[in-house]
């Protein structure tokens, strides 16, 4: 563990920290610090040994002299061959500017690497007390100021280090705190070393990064400009601070570790091995989520840090730093829970947020991602793929045609051929859908000879072109639609009006049921005219009055077919009173029910053969009786219709049945 | 039936709860079924662990199994032709099924995860049940779902009908 106020200890021998085994390059001091409790350190230094300080002097020519400044795409990798120069550690030659995301490494120290710092971003342009002296214009001079004993040399206590970084990570360059950091030695929770202040006025982040990419042979991280994120709950002090961050993007420097900025303390109850940066970095650090800002980036940013190195940065937070760098990229997302809030202050904070909030939170860094607490979405929506297409299976094709238009992954479950075409195929639309699909077919091979004509040939094939899933689902919506069964659109929240249909009346038959002495299923079929229902219980048929006041239990007809029927079918819209029903064996039936009244006006244009398109039978009554000795005693008029008028009820305690046909009873009458 | 069918299992909930179930039972569950015959009788003497379900699921699912334990194993056939499938319940599953929907979808996902198909048949039908005969609209209410269609989406899906928005 690190503690703050410990002391440089000389060691040579590799020592584990933080379950890492880290082997010193040399004879190297380590210092241990925590962070968080910086602020209760003493500010106390201890000298480098002298061997330490004579080489933290030495500098290489052309390392420290070179001002390019580099495109940024330069910045992100510089080749080794180029560097012109060996990676020596102990040189201190190999200078990094990490990102502002890598302050968080700091939490250990080796002298040696501070050591490496002390040099000169300009060979021999000042002497390590000049740069002491500078450095009392930063919150540095407390270090480098208070080494009586050693007044050339600096000692850094741990805290120090730490509140200095962000300086650096926001592209201050008069601070002029510089990293090293050497990515042969990986070790990613150590910071190396640090230099002092310059005296050159205000630099861009760009030069700054020149000078350190110089020093070649080393993966430079890419410095990128402080951005504002995207959460909206900060304070006007932080927004304050945001002004401030624009300006630093146009090349006015803003320091916030300026003296005028008001202290801030740490506010959070997070562990107290915590890493984290300095307290008062930014003005709106006490402002809960705030103070994640700093981790916060653009997308441009995200796609730079994915084709870069330097991921090793955002996920040196870990005190558990992996020894690869790829793999530490991902091994490290959940390892930082405990640099985040609190759970009660994350709580707090995301009940004021609206989902949509929640999401953007979510998908601001992969630290917020793993460490946000997790949706609990309803049942419906963790119910996966395959599962959804087995509900759908279940239900009608206009159900799924509601089901699917529910919710955006219930639509993408739906979209799929082998739930498609099952359904389209059990609504009969089969053939209608290979017409969609020919016509578009005979559209793209029109248009693909369009474009050759002008384009010269092409090599694109018109199935390939066609998109069968939508085009099943344009289908199946056009019949759902105009189904019966069409509930509404999915998108219409006033249901009432977007029903197609409407209870205007309840009509209990429970009645019927009970009544009805057979076993097996009743069907009810309700007539196209709205007027009768029509009960299918195996062979028979029992027509109802819907329009009766009494709602009676009786039926005005039932009709006896001798065989199960398989459809029903009425409608007296036309003032044509027939039943027709499609019976097993592709038999189909049809009566004509005619009372006194219809009798006599609808004699002539009723009962004539209909061509169903199957082996059909136009069934009369009179055949009808005598095949079969129907119950239906129906006061025959002819000798091809019975008709009963809709209206003349006292049919309906007439016809009664009494007796079915038999169920083996065959309709004898000619096919047509 | 033989002493092999009496031994019994231990399950082990997401939640830590050991719950012991007679072998037969617990083999309603392909998954267990599989791991049993893969790992052998001795590896069973140690509580099994069904991450995904916790405890009042995982004896929710129980109780279906021991309650449809002598059901004949389900046939092969492919049942991908929906004009053969109804969502008729059996009542004794209708009552079991009478659960809030958390339950009900934690069932459907238990039995997902554990591979018992009669019982995740049953849920769909549940389910679908409830979805019968309802509008979109209606639909998420029932299931507490958010209409997270994009405008755009929702333009393409209206010219799944353009013939009839025109």
């Amino acid at each position: 563990m690190i503690y703050p106020g410990d002391h440089y200890f000389p060691t040579n021998q590799p020592q584990m920290i933080a379950g890492v085994t880290h082997k010193p390059p040399f004879a190297g001091y380590r210092a241990r610090m925590d962070v968080w409790q910086r602020e209760g350190a003493q500010l106390g230094s201890r000298p480098l040994p002298e061997s330490v300080k004579q080489e933290s002097y030495h500098l290489r020519p052309g390392l420290a002299c070179s001002e390019t400044t580099l495109p940024r795409s330069d910045r992100k990798r510089q080749p080794e061959e180029d560097s012109g120069c060996t990676p020596e550690w102990q040189d201190g030659e190999q200078v990094v500017v990490p990102t502002q995301k890598s302050f968080s490494t700091m939490y250990m120290l080796e002298t040696s690497a501070v050591h490496a710092a002390l040099t000169f971003d300009r060979a021999g342009s000042m002497s390590m007390t000049q740069q002491s002296q500078q450095l009392k214009g930063s919150s540095l001079a407390l270090v480098s100021s208070q080494s009586p004993s050693h007044p050339g040399v600096t000692s850094i206590p741990p805290g120090v280090i730490v509140g200095i970084w962000p300086c650096i990570a926001s592209s201050s360059t008069r601070s002029s705190l510089r990293l090293f950091y050497q990515p042969e030695q990986v070790r990613p929770s150590t910071l190396y070393s640090f230099d002092g202040a310059h005296d050159e006025p205000d630099e861009t982040l760009a030069a700054t990064i020149s000078r350190s990419a110089s020093v070649s042979d080393l993966k430079v991280p890419s410095l990128r400009p402080f951005r504002p994120s995207v959460v909206h709950f900060l304070s006007d002090e932080h927004l304050n601070w945001r002004e401030a961050a624009r300006r630093r993007e146009r090349d006015d420097f803003t320091n916030p570790f300026h003296v005028e900025e008001s202290p801030s303390r740490k506010t959070s109850s997070a562990s107290e091995g915590t890493v984290y940066l300095r307290p008062n970095a930014f003005a709106g650090h006490r402002d809960t989520l705030a103070r994640l800002q700093y981790f916060a980036r653009s997308d441009e940013d995200v796609q730079a840090l994915t084709d870069s190195d330097d991921e090793t940065y955002m996920t040196a937070w870990t005190r558990q730093p992996s020894t690869s760098a790829p793999s530490r990229r991902y091994s490290l997302v959940g390892a930082n829970l405990d640099i985040f809030l609190p759970q009660q202050v994350v709580e707090s904070v995301l009940s004021y947020l609206s989902f949509n909030d929640y999401k953007n939170l979510r998908s601001v860094c992969r630290q917020w991602h793993a460490t946000l607490p997790q949706p609990n979405f309803p049942g419906a929506y963790r119910v996966p793929r395959e599962v959804l297409k087995q509900i759908f299976s279940y239900l009608a094709p206009w159900d799924f045609d509601a089901a699917r238009h529910t919710c955006k992954p219930w639509f993408l479950a739906g979209l799929d051929c082998k739930v498609l075409e099952p359904m389209l195929r059990g609504c009969g639309c089969r053939s209608t859908l290979d017409a969609d699909i020919g016509r578009m077919q005979g559209s793209m091979v029109a248009k693909r000879r369009s474009w050759e004509s002008q384009l010269g040939p092409m090599d694109s094939d018109a199935n390939r072109a066609i998109d069968k899933e939508w085009l099943c689902s344009k289908r199946l919506a056009t019949e759902s639609r105009l189904s019966p069964h069409w509930r509404g659109d999915f998108f219409s929240e006033n249901l009432d009006l977007s029903r197609r249909l409407s209870i205007i009346e309840t009509i209990d038959f429970s009645k019927i049921l009970t009544t009805s002495s057979s076993s097996t299923k009743s069907r009810f079929t309700v007539s196209a005219c709205g007027k009768f229902v029509l009960v299918v219980c195996g062979g028979d048929i029992s027509v109802y009055n819907l329009s009766d006041p009494d709602h009676s239990p009786d039926p005005l007809v039932r009709l006896a077919t001798g065989l199960d029927v398989l459809k029903v079918s009425m409608d007296t819209s036309s003032e044509r009173y027939s039943v027709a029903a499609l019976l097993a064996g592709r038999i189909g039936m049809l009566w004509d029910l005619r009372g006194r009244y219809i009798q006599e006006r609808y004699r002539n244009n009723s009962g004539e053969p209909m061509n169903l398109g199957m082996q059909a039978h136009v069934q009369s009554s009179v055949s009808f009786q005598d095949l079969s000795s129907s119950g239906i005693s129906l006061p025959v008029q002819s000798p091809e219709m019975v008709a009963i008028e809709s209206s003349d009820y006292s049919l309906a305690s007439v016809t009664m049945p009494s007796t079915t046909s038999p169920p083996d009873a065959m309709p004898n009458t000619p096919f047509l | 039936m033989s002493s092999e069918n009496s031994k019994k299992l231990m399950l082990q909930s997401s939640d830590g709860e050991d719950i012991t179930v007679d072998r037969d039972v617990a083999e309603k569950s392909v998954l267990i079924k599989n791991m049993v015959g893969d790992l052998g009788e001795d590896a069973m003497e140690e509580a099994i662990p069904i991450p995904n379900v916790n405890a009042a699921v995982l004896k929710k699912v129980i109780e279906w199994c021991t309650h449809h334990k002598n059901d004949p194993p389900a046939s092969n056939e492919d049942d991908s032709d929906s004009r053969k499938k109804t969502t008729d319940i059996e009542e004794w599953d209708q009552k079991f099924m009478q659960v809030d929907q958390e339950m009900l979808f934690e069932i459907i996902l238990a039995a997902n995860y554990l591979d018992i198909k009669a019982l995740l048949d049953v849920g769909c039908k549940t389910v679908a049940n409830m979805i019968k005969g309802k509008s979109p609209e209606e639909i998420r209410k029932t299931f507490n779902i958010q209409n997270d269609f994009t405008p755009e989406e929702e333009d393409q899906i209206r010219r799944e009908n353009e013939w009839a928005e025109e």
